[in-house]
């Protein structure tokens, strides 16, 4: 039985999205880290997505209701015919990730605080050069150090705008390396494409530490985290550009 | 299908120096007839045009006339916004390209007017449909030259109608647009159409606006009225183009949108209307012309 999208305002973006965006989604619900097709993913088997043929912009609803059954129990989606919200999967996320803010905040201010959360451990994982090319890449004066260095990035990010997008350009793309193969195409200025090289690594090596913490994974933590983590990094992207 | 015939100029017998003054923006043309500046500084007539005459199918939308009239055409001129300027303004004098598109919108006028029977609406449908009927009149007093001194009186009542009520129409047309989002799915469905087609159809009606200034003479007028119009024009678009960039940010940041389906839906429409060649050619072009070519 295909999965059923339920209405869901924080994914309604979907429709907007960049098919490249869109592709690593659909990739990301589908597939594990090693290229085999996820045990419980549908999607790959749903009509609407197959006879998409690649254009992902036509099957967006599908892509959603794969992420809202992937973050519902199994035997309560089969009872209630359809999955969860995404606004509750992504607080799941947070908290599994121990993020700490206002959880009744806007979607895209939880989202921001989770990227936040991931530079802060990718922070310790980073050289001097590293940290002192981020803060030169979010326009943070890079001679700070230590914990006002890591509050000023917070800020930044919490603040929205760009130094928000840049972070979840430089996360999603860590994320698209790491477990699809290959990084995202799109157009990026100098400094950020120069900052997603630089960042790659330690992104990656902080998200496969994640997932594969026993305490906090799972088999459907481990396709939210970074399912969630696109749809935050797509918002961002869309939310800095004009669609006219 | 609607053949009907149409005079365009004839490229091939455009004398060589004029194509490349019109191709420079050198030439100001008026009415069929090319000027230029001379040695002397004076504004004279480089040519008096070479038409001829094509077949169009007025049914079928200007985009499907125009590439064949554009592919058939010299290839250094084809490729300008002259080019596209001067076709579709002969379409859109020439035929009943026009009367069919007003013909549709009216029917779509209709269609609010009964849905929406509030007196400021019915008030602003009203002078919609005078002013394409105006739009109308003057497009049939342009369609023979010989008619220019007995009609001298009533286009001078009907450049006075026009431009009264098209500023009358942009108004309404940018309060509409506030109006979409506290509509019904019905109402602002209906609205949003009317607002795409409006926007679509007024670049053809300023230029109608502009040939009747043209036609007698008023020159300097028709400048004024192309330039001023056009501004307007473009800041009714921004804003709507606006309201929808919002609209979708709105949808993208998770707060939702009034009518985010009709966006969506509407979408290659709406990306036609932003980034219309044939309405930038028709609103900008001739003011281009004159900025290289002053009166003398």
């Amino acid at each position: 039985m295909p999965h059923i999208y339920k209405d869901d305002t924080d994914l309604a973006l979907l429709s907007y999205a960049d098919n490249e965006m869109l592709e690593v989604l659909a990739k990301l619900l589908i597939f594990d880290k090693d290229g085999k097709n996820r045990n419980s993913e549908s999607l790959s088997g749903n009509k609407d997505f197959i006879n998409a043929k690649g254009d992902y912009v036509k099957c967006w609803q599908p892509i959603a209701a794969e992420i809202q059954h992937f973050g519902g129990d199994s035997l309560v989606n089969f009872v209630r015919g359809s999955g969860v919200q995404y606004r509750e999967i992504l607080i799941d996320v947070c908290k599994r990730i121990s993020v700490k803010t206002d959880f009744k905040a806007e979607t895209i201010n939880i989202e921001q605080a989770m990227f936040a959360k991931i530079i802060e451990k990718t922070w310790q994982e980073m050289s001097d050069e590293e940290k002192s090319e981020l803060l030169k890449s979010l326009k943070i004066d890079p001679k700070l150090i230590g914990p006002s260095a890591m509050a000023s990035i917070i800020a930044a990010i919490n603040m929205g705008g760009f130094a928000s997008y840049q972070v979840a350009m430089i996360i999603a793309n860590s994320i698209a390396k790491f477990m699809v193969g290959k990084g995202l195409q799109f157009a990026a200025n100098a400094g950020l494409t120069r900052a997603i090289g630089v960042f790659s690594g330690p992104v990656g090596l902080i998200i496969t530490g994640v997932l594969t913490v026993p305490a906090i994974t799972g088999a459907a933590f481990r396709v939210t985290l970074p399912a969630v983590i696109q749809v935050a990094a797509m918002r961002q992207q869309l939310e800095n550009k004009d669609r006219f | 299908m609607n053949f009907e015939k149409i005079f365009i100029f004839d490229e091939l017998k455009i004398k060589p120096e004029v194509l490349e003054a019109i191709l420079n923006g050198k030439v100001d043309l008026r009415e069929g007839v090319a000027y230029w500046i001379n040695e002397n500084g004076k504004k004279v007539i480089a040519q008096h045009m070479p038409l001829k005459e094509v077949l169009v199918d007025s049914s079928k939308g200007i985009k499907a006339v125009l590439g064949p009239l554009q592919a058939a055409q010299n290839i250094q001129l084809a490729a300008t916004a002259i080019s596209t300027g001067l076709i579709v303004g002969a379409i859109v004098v020439q035929t009943m390209y026009l009367a069919n598109k007003i013909d549709k919108l009216q029917k779509k006028i209709d269609l609010i007017s009964q849905d929406i029977n509030t007196q400021n609406v019915l008030y602003f449908m009203g002078q919609m449909s005078e002013y394409f009927g105006v739009v109308e009149s003057a497009r049939v007093l342009l369609l023979d030259k010989a008619l220019t001194e007995e009609s001298r009186e009533i286009a001078t009542i009907y450049q006075a109608q026009m431009a009264v009520k098209r500023n009358e129409l942009l108004s309404l047309i940018d309060n509409l647009v506030s109006f979409v989002d506290s509509a019904s799915e019905r109402h602002a469905a209906v609205m949003f159409d009317f607002i795409n087609m409006m926007l679509d159809l007024l670049p053809k009606s300023i230029y109608i606006e502009k040939q009747l200034y043209d036609r007698y003479g008023k020159y300097k007028m028709a400048d004024h009225i192309l330039e001023t119009a056009s501004l307007r024009y473009d800041s009714v678009v921004n804003h709507y183009k606006l309201w929808c960039n919002d609209s979708i940010k709105n949808i993208v940041s998770g707060k939702g949108a009034e009518h985010a389906k009709l966006i969506h839906k509407n979408e290659p429409v709406l990306q036609q209307l932003f980034q219309s060649e044939i309405n930038n050619a028709l609103l900008h072009q001739k003011c281009e012309l004159l900025e290289v070519a002053p009166e003398s």
